[in-house]
């Protein structure tokens, strides 16, 4: 892995377990990121498919229903932690900004 | 007008995705949409002409051993359809999408993602074979080069030896190539992917790999003109073992994507592969061993047949009438003419060796000699030492295992009798024997005279004679 894996959750990782705190198949996840983020952020499919076997593999997420090739999933317990450690981590970073610029924008 | 065309493959690296990309997209404007891949050849159908968006991708959990295609794969190739990549063509785990639109939200998003994707499919697909390629085609060249520092005159005067480490050059430098290439790449790729920054484009050797496929050619032709100097039976069964070489390669390949289509899973293709090479490969050799077997004393695979035979104490003896240049006759006087003369000639590029030999028939006189020489031509001045030294190390290369005196050596002689640059006397644990090493400019040979001739100037004027101006 490029970086520590999941030491820190990339923009697409975060989105990804964001959207499946509800029961999502692969494609719908992607359609997702893009509403919630107001298309700000796409996903790609290759991604998202290496994404979700990684995720799986680390129990961050699960499979929840197999239609055909139509596979949901849910995140876990873990995936949640992670989730939330991932914005705490940004909390500390937007904290860290607004003491030394009073939440100025530049 | 034609509903399909074959491209000979661009010769692109599968790594170096902007340049297919760009390629198939050049394609596609021009109304032909990529519909097969394979090593060598691509095919295409033909399409409106169209502005398309091609992307190449890596499925990692493929190998080329994988059924095909597997739910997993679909599942991937499902999410591409999704977002409005289309699959265009597959090669393993080397995915080819095109896409309507003209910015298309990509198929990777993630560097770091893609990065470990990338470097799954080289791990699991290309550098076994890199490294495997690489390593057997240094050895190979090693070798060669080996044998031609250890025994160069037998080496350098056998067209197919002589090229044999041209053969593995190309390969073990497209493998070099290769590998430098990639690990560059994923040194540049790494520091790209933690920065979430977009991998670098990784070029492919592409002119290296036409200049290969280019000598492998041209060292085809080599082979094929170094062929000529066999007889006829030879050239057939050469030829018949390249077809059979190809046959073998389209069997297996075709018996592989048939299983992989069946769906059979990875390990029992991998048993049946090595399962039908070894039964291909024994299957050939046993064939080749029956064919040379049956043949043997035909005459059909040797160079040339023997003029005739004899039967002398229960077996049958060949005699040859080769055309020599120093006979017996030169040297000493004989009313003899029964004589077996026989010349094994060898030419290449760069020497013409020949190994001569002038007997009487058995059992019809004891007195009467042997004569046994080696005439080496030149064709490039600077293989003089190296040739020389093939002769003088043979006649020395067991010195180190005998007391001082016991050992065999060549001395430096007068050259002038034999109008030579250097002539040599073979001794032997100190005593002098009958086998000379003569070396002209161009030239160079060893005579084995009758032992118990005594070797005068007119010998070796006669020698000269024979030998100086003689073509092979």
């Amino acid at each position: 892995m490029a970086r520590e894996k999941f030491q820190t959750l990339t923009e697409q990782m975060f989105y990804i377990l964001l959207c499946l705190r509800q029961e999502l198949c692969g494609t719908d996840v992607m359609t997702h990121v893009k509403e919630l983020t107001h298309g700000r952020v796409s996903v790609g499919p290759g991604t998202l498919y290496n994404l979700l076997e990684s995720f799986l593999q680390a129990g961050y997420i699960r499979e929840t229903k197999v239609e055909g090739r139509k596979r949901s999933y849910l995140i876990t317990q873990a995936g949640q932690q992670a989730l939330e450690e991932e914005y705490r981590r940004l909390q500390t970073l937007t904290a860290d900004y607004e003491s030394l610029t009073g939440g100025a924008h530049p | 007008m034609n509903k399909h065309k074959w491209e000979i493959s661009p010769m692109y690296g599968l790594l170096d995705r902007s340049s297919v990309a760009a390629h198939l997209e050049t394609m596609a404007a021009k109304g032909w949409m990529l519909e097969k891949i394979g090593t060598f050849f691509w095919k295409y159908r033909r399409i409106e002409p169209k502005a398309l968006r091609f992307s190449v991708t890596f499925f990692s959990a493929v190998t080329p051993l994988s059924p095909e295609p597997t739910d997993a794969m679909e599942t991937y190739r499902d999410y591409c359809a999704a977002a409005g990549w289309q699959l265009a063509a597959a090669l393993g785990a080397v995915q080819i999408f095109f896409h309507e639109d003209s910015e298309p939200v990509p198929i990777e998003t993630d560097p770091a993602a893609e990065y470990d994707n990338i470097c799954q499919f080289m791990k699991k697909s290309c550098l076994a074979g890199y490294w495997t390629i690489g390593a057997l085609s240094l050895y190979q060249i090693l070798f060669q080069l080996w044998r031609i520092w250890t025994r160069p005159v037998e080496t350098l005067s056998n067209g197919y030896s002589a090229i044999a480490a041209l053969i593995w050059l190309p390969m073990a430098l497209l493998s070099a190539a290769e590998l430098v290439v990639y690990y560059r790449w994923k040194k540049r790729a790494k520091a790209a992917a933690e920065s979430d920054c977009p991998l670098p484009e990784m070029r492919s050797a592409r002119k290296l790999s036409i200049l290969s496929l280019v000598w492998s050619g041209l060292v085809l032709l080599l082979l094929l003109f170094s062929a000529f100097q066999y007889s006829r039976g030879m050239q057939l069964l050469l030829l018949g073992m390249l077809a059979y070489m190809a046959l073998m390669g389209l069997l297996l390949s075709s018996a592989l994507d048939a299983l992989r289509h069946l769906r059979t899973p990875r390990w029992v293709n991998l048993a049946v592969t090595c399962a039908l090479t070894i039964a291909l490969m024994v299957g050939g050799m046993a064939g080749l061993l029956a064919l040379v077997l049956r043949n043997s004393g035909s005459g059909w695979l040797e160079e040339r047949p023997p003029a005739e035979t004899y039967e002398y104490h229960g077996r049958i003896w060949e005699v040859y009438d080769d055309p020599i240049p120093l006979r017996i006759e030169d040297l000493a006087d004989t009313d003899y003419d029964r004589w077996s003369t026989e010349a094994q000639i060898s030419v290449s590029p760069l020497l013409a060796h020949g190994v001569f030999s002038q007997r009487p028939r058995l059992g019809e006189s004891k007195d009467l000699p042997d004569l046994d020489y080696e005439l080496v031509i030149l064709k490039a001045p600077f293989l003089y030492d190296l040739c020389k030294q093939d002769y003088i190390h043979w006649l020395e290369r067991d010195n180190d295992k005998v007391p001082p005196d016991y050992r065999d050596e060549y001395r430096s002689i007068d050259p002038a009798p034999w109008g030579a640059q250097e002539v040599y006397q073979a001794f032997y644990a100190g005593e002098a024997g009958n086998r000379f090493l003569i070396c002209w400019q161009d030239r160079i040979a060893e005579v084995d005279f009758p032992w118990k001739w005594t070797v005068t100037a007119e010998t070796a004027a006669a020698v000269s004679a024979a030998l100086k101006g003689a073509a092979l």
